[in-house]
């Protein structure tokens, strides 16, 4: 029957492809191509991919979606996108759309090892909610958790949040941009005190100096590189510079281009600032009216578990490095210390490696002093067939173009930073150069992070879908956060749990150790893009735990899931994305979902009434908890102070978390819904509109708070493009921290980094802090000296080349919609091992050639390719890792920045074979 | 146990349609009836064969290896979308801030003589700073072509992808 089908399927396809008539390249004269639009009505909208934040028209007739165009008026694009934009349209009409809930089952009921049977969303809820209350009858509500994404729209991850820390009371919720940004929150908060970029895009236009690092925006953030290149087109006098691990496309339009050796990044903004130093550049007025000097510890490990129990026995000598480390020549030599003589580091602060502490600017300058020209360029040098005196004087370009104070400076970077074990290391490195040159918050000057998914600010961080984070940037381990939440959200006292839970890469471990047993995927797929995947595939498989992943295709994960449930694409729910530069961008639902697919949102909301509060909100064990004013190791039973705010303990978590009578007062059908339709209200048979009253809540959160957003309703009007938070009276704020731009900043002041976060610190020396009392440091940025460390595995005789991952143009992220696109597919049909000829040749490897790359976790094969659009350095690979036909992550490690948690999906060790 | 009747298409099942067409409403996002005891193993779904634990058979890639000139273009999925490069460009150099091998055949002006497509007047109009005027030039912000013009390769669709137009 599958086979009839599937020819059938085969000839349908093949008559429409036989049908479809040649179309040629439009040949119009219009700047406007609607001529060609027949029966199309277009309306706003955003692409569904990177953190670029493209504005788009989107086009239905007939119930689909037709075609997707640029935006002419959204200022972020101007009317382009780039290939992977176009295709918003068809990665809605894979053939294999998910269209029913899934169940592995046999004999009727379900069962681990059987197979994915149709079931209807009553028997998907009632079998999650089972395993749910099985789980959580055993360990508490440590032992669920939620991964989501840099991918759900505000109002989703909202209400996953919601649904998380204030009903069931984990803070087990985390999205995969802990993969893609959490080092760039991390020195956000420690420099600033507040998440985010103090500039916005227009920044591109107004300096006269790019410098990307480790951010090949070519490929990655082609529409923004798109206003690079058309900037630097218009004036010789514009640089850009591209520093990077690999030539790459970023390089082909750059002036000047530094390879440098994984990790010396950190070695390089060093070398920067002594320069600055040396050279009298610093902007002393700046730096002494509005910023402080800090240090933290360093023997801080690499994020790796402390425990071998689960290890392979080939990773035991790289997780040895997160006890004991014993410095290279070079890290000796950084820090001042004798490289002749051994110097083993116990890792002692692993879990405090956030701390940090005020220096001295003597201490400073002594900790810069090791950073010479010769030593650096030594060090960082990642090509060796280039020349090291060419190469210094790359070095010393880059640094005259930072230190000449004529010059405006844009910083941008990417993966290359950000998954990084040193990776909010060196995001503080990039303010600390932008700082004491005074290039910050000012028009045309700023170091800025650029992110890689669509809500990645707007909804991950913003929102706070991590495991550490509640909205508008507070903590959970903050008494204060939690009861101003507890107050926006009508919680009794001590219902939210102030114990941070597991980050996604910690959930993975938990799976593992059977310390985490009920998951729930939404929007992401983290048994492709978590590293060192072949522990976390096999507990998915083989564990006692129940894993039900969300999608709109059936992805790699979910392979190993239990249960999968299907969902509305993008342009099938309403929605609303932030970008890169705070910008909050909305859609409406144009089509409705195929089959049975549901809003995440309405999945959620469904799920919620499968829980009363006395089953979630009576005493809970969270084990290590240890927060003053709780017992330890609990949650306390909040049922009667629940009972005295008035609620019932029979109500359900959907009754008490979203139906309130407050989100009940926005109703539906509502104006600005115009004649268009909302699959979540349609499912839920609901007469109030959850995506805006969640919505409306939420910004209660920011108002007042350097977060405010507008309301709902602004985002919608057809003049209005996205806004760039924080809106006050109406106007957006294109450069925080900066008198003339930003609202917050107090009267009269130039400058005021104002965020609230780490702001009284200890002084003390290089070495640690002092016994003093912490000081005040309101409206001041740090300046952070962190030295140069090397990786947490290097290569060595057995595992002999670098291996560097990352994306490609053509693909979003795990490849599940844009592989479904023919013309991407075609133009990406699997991932490559890009590798230099000579390595290659020395392997008896030629082009096209199957090759196998291993390392201590696991091994893949692919393709070789040598040279194309990344012609690698000898000694270093370079495999994206879209393709599930080549699971690079078997074979990455899952080391992480120890502050941040993000993981370093750019440095391991491989070895390479011919097949 | 009966099989999946939704399109779950297998991975064995090779599919010629190269860019899909202008198929009825009802090829697209319309199951048929379900079948409540369908079902499907975890080896039938998603784009690379078998379980997540077995290791894909790697084949060499099909490259394009036509050189300008000898190809069609080919179907787009929709107007919007940008046509496809049907034509090899390994042997071409990169776009770099100088030198633009792409529009050394399609800028409108060397285009004719060519014999090849030219770049439409929409890529001369500054959409930032002007957009009223048509230019003379390929604006900046279009310099890159291969930000949005792919190369393809000899590949067949992983999964029908009956786009509606």
């Amino acid at each position: 029957m599958k086979e009839d089908l599937s020819r059938r399927d085969f000839v349908k396809t093949s008559v429409a492809a036989a049908t479809a008539a040649v179309v040629g390249v439009p040949m119009t004269g219009a700047a406007d191509p609607g001529a060609l639009d027949s029966g199309i009505a277009w309306e706003k909208g955003v692409c569904r991919f990177c953190g670029v934040g493209c504005g788009l028209m989107v086009g239905t007739r007939g119930g689909h979606v037709a075609a997707v165009k640029g935006d002419p008026d959204n200022p972020v694009n101007r009317g382009l996108l780039c290939a992977k934009g176009y295709a918003n349209a068809n990665i809605l009409y894979g053939a294999d759309r998910l269209h029913k809930p899934l169940l592995r089952m046999k004999d009727g009921r379900f069962d681990k090892k059987g197979d994915f049977t149709e079931v209807s969303w009553e028997r998907a809820f009632d079998e999650m909610e089972r395993q749910f209350k099985r789980v959580h009858s055993e360990l508490g509500p440590s032992g669920v958790g939620v991964m989501g994404s840099g991918q759900y729209t505000i109002p989703e991850g909202y209400a996953a949040v919601k649904l998380t820390k204030a009903g069931w009371r984990t803070n087990n919720i985390d999205p995969n941009a802990r993969h893609c940004m959490a080092s760039a929150v991390a020195a956000f908060i420690q420099v600033f005190g507040i998440d985010e970029p103090s500039g916005c895009y227009d920044d591109i236009e107004l300096t006269d100096t790019i410098v990307t690092w480790g951010a090949n925006m070519a490929e990655m953030h082609p529409m923004l590189w798109a206003r690079v290149v058309d900037h630097r087109l218009r004036s010789k006098d514009v640089k850009v510079v591209n520093l990077t691990t690999y030539s790459n496309r970023t390089s082909e339009c750059a002036d000047t281009e530094l390879v440098i050796a994984p990790q010396t990044d950190l070695a390089i903004w060093n070398y920067i600032a002594r320069e600055i130093i040396k050279s009298d550049a610093v902007d002393t007025g700046f730096v002494t009216e509005h910023c402080v000097l800090a240090a933290g510890p360093t023997d801080i490990g690499f994020g790796m578990p402390g425990s071998d129990k689960h290890a392979f026995p080939a990773e035991l000598d790289t997780l040895e490095r997160q006890r004991v480390v014993t410095l290279t020549n070079d890290e000796a030599i950084a820090r001042g210390l004798d490289p002749a003589q051994t110097h083993r580091v116990e890792q002692k602060t692993a879990a405090g490696a956030g701390a940090h502490w005020l220096i001295s600017f003597d201490e400073f300058k002594k900790a810069l002093e090791p950073y010479t020209l010769d030593f650096v360029a030594s060090l960082a040098k990642g090509d060796a067939d280039e020349d090291v005196e060419d190469f210094k004087m790359k070095l010393q370009i880059l640094a005259d173009y930072y230190a000449d104070p004529e010059r405006k400076v844009v910083s941008f970077w990417t993966m290359g930073f950000n998954q990084h074990t040193r990776g909010t290391w060196v995001n503080e490195q990039a303010y600390m150069v932008h700082l004491l040159t005074g290039k910050q918050a000012k028009p045309g000057s700023g170091a800025f992070s650029l992110t890689g998914q669509p809500s990645a600010c707007g909804t991950a961080r913003e929102v706070g879908t991590f495991a550490h984070r509640l909205p508008a940037d507070m903590v959970v381990a903050n008494p204060a956060h939690r009861a101003r939440s507890e107050e926006i959200w009508e919680l009794p006292e001590k219902t939210l749990n102030p114990k941070v839970g597991s980050h996604i890469t910690q959930m993975m471990r938990d799976l593992e150790s059977g310390a985490l047993r009920w998951l729930w995927v939404q929007v992401t797929n983290p048994f492709q893009c978590t590293a060192n995947a072949n522990h976390w595939l096999t507990a998915a498989r083989e564990k006692d735990c129940f894993i039900v992943v969300s999608d709109i295709y059936p992805s790699y994960s979910c392979k190993v899931a239990d249960l999968i449930l299907p969902c509305a694409g993008h342009f099938e729910k309403w929605g609303l994305y932030g970008n890169s530069e705070r910008r909050t961008q909305s859609w409406r639902q144009v089509v409705d979902p195929p089959g049975e697919a549901r809003s995440d949102l309405w999945q959620m909301l469904e799920f919620s009434k499968r829980f009363t509060l006395a089953e979630v909100w009576g005493e809970q064990q969270v084990a290590g908890l240890a927060t003053e004013g709780f017992e330890p190791g609990k949650l306390p039973d909040v049922l009667a102070a629940a009972e005295k705010l008035g609620y019932r303990r029979d109500q359900t978590l959907f009754e008490v978390l979203f139906a309130t009578p407050t989100a009940r007062k926005f109703a539906w059908p509502d104006p600005v819904g115009e004649d268009h339709r909302c699959c979540t209200v349609e499912a839920g048979g609901l007469d109030w509109f959850p995506e805006k009253a969640l919505f409306e809540e939420y910004r209660r959160f920011g108002l007042d708070h350097a977060h405010d957003l507008a309301p709902f309703d602004t985002y919608y009007r057809d003049e209005v493009r996205g806004l760039r938070w924080p809106v006050i009276d109406g106007k957006e704020t294109r450069w925080r921290f900066n008198g003339d731009y930003d609202p917050y900043v107090k009267d009269g002041g130039d400058f005021d980094f104002y965020g609230p976060a780490l702001k009284s610190l200890k002084k003390g020396t290089l070495s640690g802090p002092g016994g003093d009392e912490p000081v005040s440091l309101a409206g001041k940025a740090k300046i952070f000296f962190r030295p140069y460390a090397a990786p947490a595995e290097s290569p060595d005789g057995d595992y002999d080349l670098w291996l560097c991952t990352g994306r490609v143009l053509e693909h979003w992220h795990s490849g599940t919609m844009t592989r479904r696109v023919p013309e991407l597919n075609a133009a990406q049909p699997r991932a490559q091992i890009f590798m230099h000829e000579a390595d290659a040749a020395a392997r008896g490897l030629k082009r096209n050639d199957v090759a196998v790359i291993e390392s201590r976790r696991g091994k893949v094969d692919a393709v070789v390719e040598i040279g194309g659009r990344n012609p690698v350095p000898k000694g270093l690979v370079f495999v994206p890792w879209f393709d599930e036909g080549v699971p690079i992550n078997k074979v990455t490690l899952d080391a992480t920045c120890p502050i941040s948690k993000q993981t370093d999906f750019k440095k391991c060790a491989v070895r390479v074979s011919k097949v | 146990m009966k099989r999946l009747l939704f399109p779950l298409v297998s991975i064995g099942v090779v599919l010629s349609c190269a860019t899909g067409g202008p198929p009825t409403d009802t090829d697209v996002a319309s199951a048929p009836p379900p079948s409540p005891q369908a079902s499907v193993s975890e080896t039938e779904i998603g784009l690379a064969p078998g379980t997540a634990f077995e290791q894909p058979s790697q084949a060499p890639i099909a490259f394009n290896r036509s050189d300008p000139g000898e190809s069609e273009l080919r179907p787009r999925p929709n107007d919007e979308f940008p046509p496809a490069i049907p034509h090899s460009v390994e042997d071409l150099e990169t776009i770099t801030l100088t030198e633009n091998s792409c529009l050394e055949c399609h800028d409108p002006e060397a285009a004719p003589d060519m014999g090849a497509p030219a770049a439409p007047s929409s890529h001369q109009v500054d959409r930032r700073r002007s957009p009223e005027v048509i230019g003379e030039e390929t604006v900046g912000a279009r310099w890159v072509c291969t930000s949005c013009h792919v190369a393809q390769t000899d590949t067949k669709p992983l999964v029908a992808n009956p786009a509606p137009r």
